[in-house]
């Protein structure tokens, strides 16, 4: 599959939650939504559900236009109290257009399509080089309509707390805004409406904000719904045996027990006794041999039991005669409970109904089937060709399934696997060899499991933006990481590797800290919980990269636009070459730490670095990543002999200087635990150091943090300072993003 | 029949092979008259279904058959079974789909025209003498089009019905639906593209009357996508009644085209076929043959002197009685609708036969009123034929049930809100009773009364609602009397020509409108030569009268010899452009064609000799089957 025919190139998202403007690039075959909790990726799948899926219209709310919107909306309506009787209202939607939830389709046809898109193309003088734009606006039915319920609806609220014999504090009337109106009112006032868009106004986002057209003032709605015979829409929502079991709408899916899918499928795919063909009679002819073999039986059965009655003589019969007649639907043979039985390997008698397995493994067949229901229904499956509401509609060209959060209930390993078979199981039919009919399919997820197990290409990164003096309230952007480390050198495919082998959750972080090794991965974790409770509470994702490898996830920080702490080494070494050497002042060392010589803070000379303030040792432009590492350390080395000052070398020596007491107390302690016990008897400080030097260039570092966990409770091991600042730094600046980003949500419109 | 079997059988193959999606090939099929040519289009249809049936629902892809009435599409859909794969529609329709949606395309478009017309009409207008009539109605053009051109940037959708009047302001009129859409395939590669992925296949039904500008843009696209594109046509050129057809077809038509024809007429007896093939000769000389279990047939061609009070009603009369004699057959003497089926030139010939011209002309010479008059559509007649109509039949037949039908239908007096209103609902039903009885008075001892004496009644009794377009007349006649009053000289101006048409139809006899109302609803025993096209008809009577005709674009008496070729008409036989002769030609082959059985052709003529010779010298007619009166 090289060619890809019809497909939806992006969307814009407007005005919807907090997606103010965003562009959502979709690939041609999977698109994974990925981001931190409250990045809007929820939001972005509900905008394309809510305005695409008919069915689901229904579900429009109030609180899914972008709340400070609502300023400008109810601002609009007290224009429209103030409007004097005789006065022309000011009616145009001009005004309420940039301020409503939209959103706009972009396709992509080729010349095979036109037949199918010729409603969609906006001038005669369009090419299959340009896209297709649609806008989806969820607007005012009538305008007019719209000012004078308002008006009337305010007026005589307010007329009627005037009249309340409650003077002293008058009962609040239902409407007092805008949007207290429309919070009742939403969809007798509102619906959807389409409008074609212009493509040479087609403008790329600035900075991850869209910028979509303007729709000029005359436009007029399309009459017809656009996608109508073009996209087919289903969904699997995340909301898995909530659902309303009544619904007749067979795309929205439920979380039903296997058999009772198999047996919608049979009743619209399968059915013998619907639409009959030649391949049909055995199966009518063997249910008719059955219901005559079973009327027999009947009827000699109830033989006493009827001749009985027959025997009363009702007068007025002339002579009753009362038969038995049996009626076998082949659907309700399907309609029970252990309808579905699992054989287990290996015996040939033994059974299980299908209610005995576990609900991972029932969730995943119950997804795989609902989306080989989706794909049969799109490809008019048997039976499914006959019917009368589908038999007179076209194939559409395009399917696109959106699939919510896959990994309830499910297996790592299992998520794993639905997300691979998933795109293959919408494409197993034999039609679809043929590129005219395209597929394709929108995850969004939680799991990193999923995120990983495809391509870079398919993931679409929502990272949140702090509110800032343009934008006062949080928005989201929308990364296409395939554009991240441009072309596909080296380091991207590092990356890959390095995110796929860790199962790192960088995607889904509200922060990330990056380690030198596994002693800081082991530790931090545990000063995080007794020393920064607030911190504690994020969700921050905790990577072991050494110095020399973490600069290469710079392009991907930097575009997931994530705060982080590099925590590493000074790595000093001698003025010329690479020897090592034991961190002092003014001897003109330098670092042989990649990242702090060329990532942050980029520099060389030891000196330099260890004179940094701490406001430079983070990213200049952004203030979005910061580099911790070690930096003098203050002791009394012993008791009443005054303070004293050493540079450690690395974060075991950090460790053991800043816990001095603790480390000195151990009782039989091993490996390097015990050589640094052993440095810290030393006369002087800067013996202990340089003993201590000697030590780290031999001993299991692990090991030494196995080892201090074993002996020790980790709330009584005090974090080094560089660590302390760096933590401190980063619960301070997530702590800033985090406030805007809860106060501005609106209550009950939780973006998990 | 073997031939036929086996001629029919070349002809499905021909078209299978055409209908390949992989390599498709355009076709004309000649089809003359009674060649059974729906059944061929089906037939086509049928053969593309069974091919290529499952692969277009799939796609949504379909076949576009065009024919030339919404009658002959309906008839077209049952016969496939209304499948979704065949989009049948007429000429206007299927431009209209092409286009409604290029709103922005078609403001250009018209734009451009609008543009050019006003300079044309300025420099007309600069040459022209001022103060003629010509220089007025120019004057009346320049606005209404300026006019129009301003009103155009506030037009967000335009709309069209095909169907019928197109008078709003957004609206196109059908001749600039057909243009814009010849336009916009002319000189838009994407409109060629979607109509060919849309199409791959048009059937056109009928395509010599198939608006020229139209037909070239559909040849022009197949000549643009021979491998994408099958274009298939139906017709006979000789059977072109309407002046905007493609002159010349099937000689336009390009040589890689297949062109097989049906030869055998299934409809018309041996001898009419004869008369066909001696009309034709002189024509394009395709010649057709009878089927061989057809009947002899008989024709005749009666010769009438046009003098000024010949009482035409008479001579047809006998004509009929003569018939009857010579065919043996007494259905020519029936007044029965379904017996001779009268074909006239224009439609004020078949009113007054028919005894409704004092109701009709009057209206037709509205412009504007013509399409609603001939459909029945127009405001006023509607009211006419679905209310009055119905109560005065149903009380005629004396069939209360009906009556009350009607009332309850459409009386205010029985309306729920009236009903639950009055405290008296029984005596409203009552009252409204006796309102039926009343206007049923009039016609006590046969009367005929009077249209809007009966309207008074009805107005009086409150039974119907009355129609605004009434209104007027009905208050003249309630304040002056029955005369109309003598106008002011000064209200001159305020006269409106539809008022006064209205005024003079209302001032008939009942029985005028109700023949007209057969007219309009195709229960008369008369036509016109153009609405036949495709029908048939056991025993047809022709009427030749140029003089009652009063139209200059055809002429029999210089088809038959009566009257030489004027300078013009040699002027244009020699350019090669075509003659009255030749249009009035083919209009006498299709009327001609249409007789199962028999065929009467009356001729009025200034000159009844000339006319003899000719007919003789042209061997149309034996001598015996010419009869004058």
């Amino acid at each position: 599959m090289t060619e890809y025919r019809m497909h939806i190139d992006f969307v814009e998202i407007q005005n919807f939650r907090k997606l103010k403007a965003c562009r959502v690039e979709i690939a041609h075959r999977e698109t994974i939504f990925v981001g931190a909790n409250n990045s809007g990726k929820t939001s972005a799948m509900d905008a394309l559900i809510l305005f695409l899926k008919r069915s689901r219209r229904k579900d429009f709310a109030t609180t899914d236009f972008t709340l400070s919107n609502w300023l400008s909306l109810d601002q609009l309506g007290a224009q429209w109290l103030a409007t004097a009787d005789d006065e022309k209202p000011e009616i145009a939607p001009d005004a309420w257009l940039p301020l409503l939830p939209s959103i706009d389709v972009w396709l992509t046809a080729d010349e095979q399509d036109l037949h199918r898109v010729a409603h969609l193309v906006p001038t005669l003088d369009w090419t299959t080089e340009e896209l297709l734009g649609v806008r989806l606006v969820f607007a005012p039915k009538n305008m007019e309509r719209l000012y004078k319920d308002f008006r009337s609806a305010y007026k005589s609220a307010r007329n009627a707390e005037l009249t309340s014999s409650a003077a002293a504090s008058p009962p609040s009337l239902w409407p007092n805004s805008m949007r207290d109106f429309l919070d009742r009112q939403l969809h007798s006032q509102f619906e959807i409406q389409a409008h074609i868009l212009d493509p040479i106004q087609l403008q790329n986002p600035v900075r991850g904000v869209a910028r979509p057209q303007s729709l000029p003032p005359d436009s007029d709605p399309l009459k017809k719904d656009p996608f109508d015979g073009l996209i087919k829409i289903d969904v699997i929502t995340a909301q898995r045996g909530f659902s309303d079991p009544k619904t007749e709408d067979e795309s929205y899916s439920g979380f039903a027990s296997l058999s009772t899918q198999l047996r919608r499928y049979f009743s619209k795919h399968l059915n013998p006794s619907e639409a009959p063909d030649a391949s049909d009679i055995a199966a009518l002819e063997a249910i008719e041999a059955a219901k005559t073999v079973f009327n027999d039986q009947l009827k000699t059965s109830f033989k006493p039991a009827i001749e009985e009655l027959e025997g009363l003589n009702y007068p007025g019969f002339s002579d009753p005669r009362i038969s038995i007649i049996s009626k076998i639907d082949p659907r309700d043979s399907l309609d029970h409970d252990t309808a579905v039985q699992f054989d287990l390997p290996g015996s040939d008698s033994l059974f299980l109904p299908e209610k005995y397995n576990g609900l991972g493994y029932q969730n995943l067949i119950s997804m795989v089937f609902n989306l080989i229901r989706f794909r049969d229904e799109w490809m008019r499956v048997g039976k499914a060709a006959k019917h009368q509401d589908t038999q007179n509609v076209a194939i559409e060209p395009l399917h696109l399934v959106l699939v919510e959060e896959p990994e309830a209930h499910l297996h790592v390993q299992v998520q794993q696997v639905f997300i691979k078979k998933a795109y293959k199981v919408l494409r197993n039919h034999d039609a679809l060899a043929d590129p005219s009919f395209s597929t394709q399919m929108i995850v969004s997820t939680h799991s990193s499991h999923i995120a990983h197990e495809l391509d870079f290409s398919c993931l679409r990164y929502f990272r949140r933006e702090p509110a800032t003096e343009n934008e006062k309230i949080p928005t989201a952007t929308v990364v296409n990481l395939s554009q991240t480390f441009g072309d596909h050198d080296q380091t991207s495919r590092f990356a890959t590797r390095y995110l796929r082998t860790t199962h790192c959750d960088l995607f889904f972080a509200d922060a990330a800290i990056l380690v030198e090794g596994s002693a800081e991965r082991m530790l931090i974790p545990h000063f995080i919980r007794a020393k920064f409770p607030e911190l504690d509470q994020s969700y921050i994702s905790l990577l072991e990269i050494g110095g020399a490898h973490a600069h290469r996830l710079k392009p991907l920080l930097k575009t997931l636009g994530l705060l982080s702490l590099v925590v590493t080494d000074l790595d000093s070494i001698q003025g010329t070459g690479t020897a090592k050497a034991r961190p002092e002042i003014g001897k003109g060392y330098r670092t042989g730490n990649t990242t702090l010589k060329d990532w942050v803070p980029e520099k060389e000379s030891l000196d330099d670095l260890l004179k940094l303030s701490d406001d430079a040792k983070q990213t200049g432009e952004d203030g979005l990543v910061r580099v911790a590492y070690q930096c003098p350390i203050t002791v009394e080395y012993k008791e009443g002999e005054g303070q004293d000052e050493a540079i450690p070398y690395t974060f075991e020596d950090s460790l053991a200087l800043t816990n001095l007491e603790l480390f000195r107390g151990y009782e039989d302690p091993v490996g390097l635990l015990k050589k640094l016990q052993a440095a810290l008897e030393k006369d002087t400080l800067e013996d202990a150091s340089k003993d201590m030097f000697d030590s780290l260039e031999k001993g299991s570092k692990a090991e030494m943090a196995l080892e201090l966990l074993y002996l020790s409770e980790p709330s009584q091991v005090e974090p080094p300072g560089y660590i302390a600042d760096g933590l401190k730094w980063l619960e301070e600046n997530l702590q800033e993003r985090k406030v805007d980003a809860i106060s501005t949500e609106p209550a009950g419109v939780n973006d998990a | 029949m073997p031939e036929a079997v086996t001629q029919e059988d070349e002809l499905r193959k021909t078209i299978a092979a055409c209908l390949n999606l992989e390599k498709p090939k355009s076709f004309f099929l000649y089809a003359g008259a009674g060649t059974g040519k729906t059944r061929a289009v089906v037939e086509a249809l049928d053969i593309f279904r069974n091919r290529y049936g499952e692969q277009f629902r799939q796609s949504g892809q379909k076949v576009a058959v065009i024919t030339y009435t919404n009658a002959a599409c309906d008839e077209i859909r049952r016969r496939i079974d209304f499948d979704p794969i065949f989009a049948v529609s007429t000429i206007h329709s299927f431009s209209w789909e092409q286009i409604r949606t290029y709103h922005k395309d078609i403001s250009a478009w018209l734009r451009e025209r609008l543009y050019t017309d006003i300079i044309d009409l300025h420099a007309k207008q600069e040459k022209g003498r001022p103060g003629t009539k010509a220089a007025a109605e120019r004057q009346v053009q320049i606005e209404s089009k300026e006019k129009r051109l301003k009103h155009l940037d506030v037009i967000k959708q335009f709309t069209y019905n095909p169907n019928g009047e197109n008078i709003g302001k957004n609206s196109l009129n059908h001749a600039e639906v057909i243009a814009i859409t010849a336009a916009f395939l002319a000189d838009k590669p994407l409109m060629r593209q979607i109509l060919v992925r849309k199409h791959p296949v048009l059937l056109i039904d009928e395509s010599q009357d198939t608006q020229k500008d139209l037909i070239d843009a559909f040849f022009a696209l197949q000549a643009d996508h021979p491998d994408q594109f099958s274009l298939c046509l139906f017709g006979d050129t000789m059977q072109r009644i309407y002046a905007d057809g493609k002159v010349g077809l099937e000689q336009a038509v390009p040589t890689d085209w297949k062109k097989p024809a049906i030869a055998v007429n299934h409809r018309c007896p041996k001898r009419i076929v004869t008369l066909l093939n001696q009309i034709r000769s002189e024509a394009d000389g395709a010649q057709q043959e009878p089927r061989q279990d057809a009947q002899e047939g008989v024709v005749r061609l009666f010769l009438i002197n046009d003098v000024d009070d010949v009482d035409k009603l008479k001579f047809e009369a006998k004509a009929a009685r003569i018939m009857a004699e010579v065919t043996s057959d007494d259905e020519w003497m029936s007044q029965h609708r379904k017996a001779v089926k009268v074909l006239t030139l224009e439609h004020h010939m078949a009113a007054r036969r028919d005894g409704f011209d004092r109701f009709f002309e009057p209206l037709y010479r509205i412009g504007n009123f013509r399409t609603g008059l001939l459909d029945g559509t127009l405001n006023g007649v509607a009211f006419l034929t679905q209310q009055v109509l119905p109560l005065v039949q149903a009380m005629r037949s004396q069939d209360r049930f009906a009556v009350a039908r009607v009332v309850k239908d459409h009386s205010p007096i029985v309306s729920p809100e009236r009903l639950s209103a009055s405290e008296t609902s029984l005596e409203e039903i009552r009252a409204a009773g006796r309102s039926v009885e009343s206007i049923f008075s009039l016609w006590n001892d046969g009367e005929d009364p009077v249209l809007l004496d009966v309207l008074k009644v009805i107005d009086n009794e409150g039974l119907l609602g009355i129609p605004d377009v009434f209104a007027p007349i009905l208050s003249d006649a309630d304040g002056q009397g029955e005369e109309i009053e003598s106008v002011p000289a000064d209200a001159e101006d305020d006269r409106n020509p539809a008022v006064d048409a209205w005024r003079e139809a209302l001032s008939v006899s009942f029985s005028q409108f109700e023949a007209y109302s057969e007219y309009i609803s195709d229960k008369s025993r008369f036509g016109t030569h153009q609405g036949i096209k495709g029908l048939q008809f056991p025993r047809v009577m022709v009427i030749l009268d140029d003089n009652e005709a009063r139209g200059f674009m055809f002429s029999y008496e210089k088809l038959l010899g009566a009257k030489a070729l004027t300078d013009r008409d040699e002027q244009n036989r020699l350019e090669g452009r075509e003659t009255s002769v030749e249009r009035t030609r083919r209009l006498f082959y299709v009327t001609c064609s249409r007789a199962q059985q028999s065929l009467a052709v009356i001729v009025y003529t200034k000159e009844a000799d000339k006319v003899a010779s000719y007919i003789s010298s042209v061997g149309w007619f034996e001598d015996q089957e010419v009869i004058r009166m």
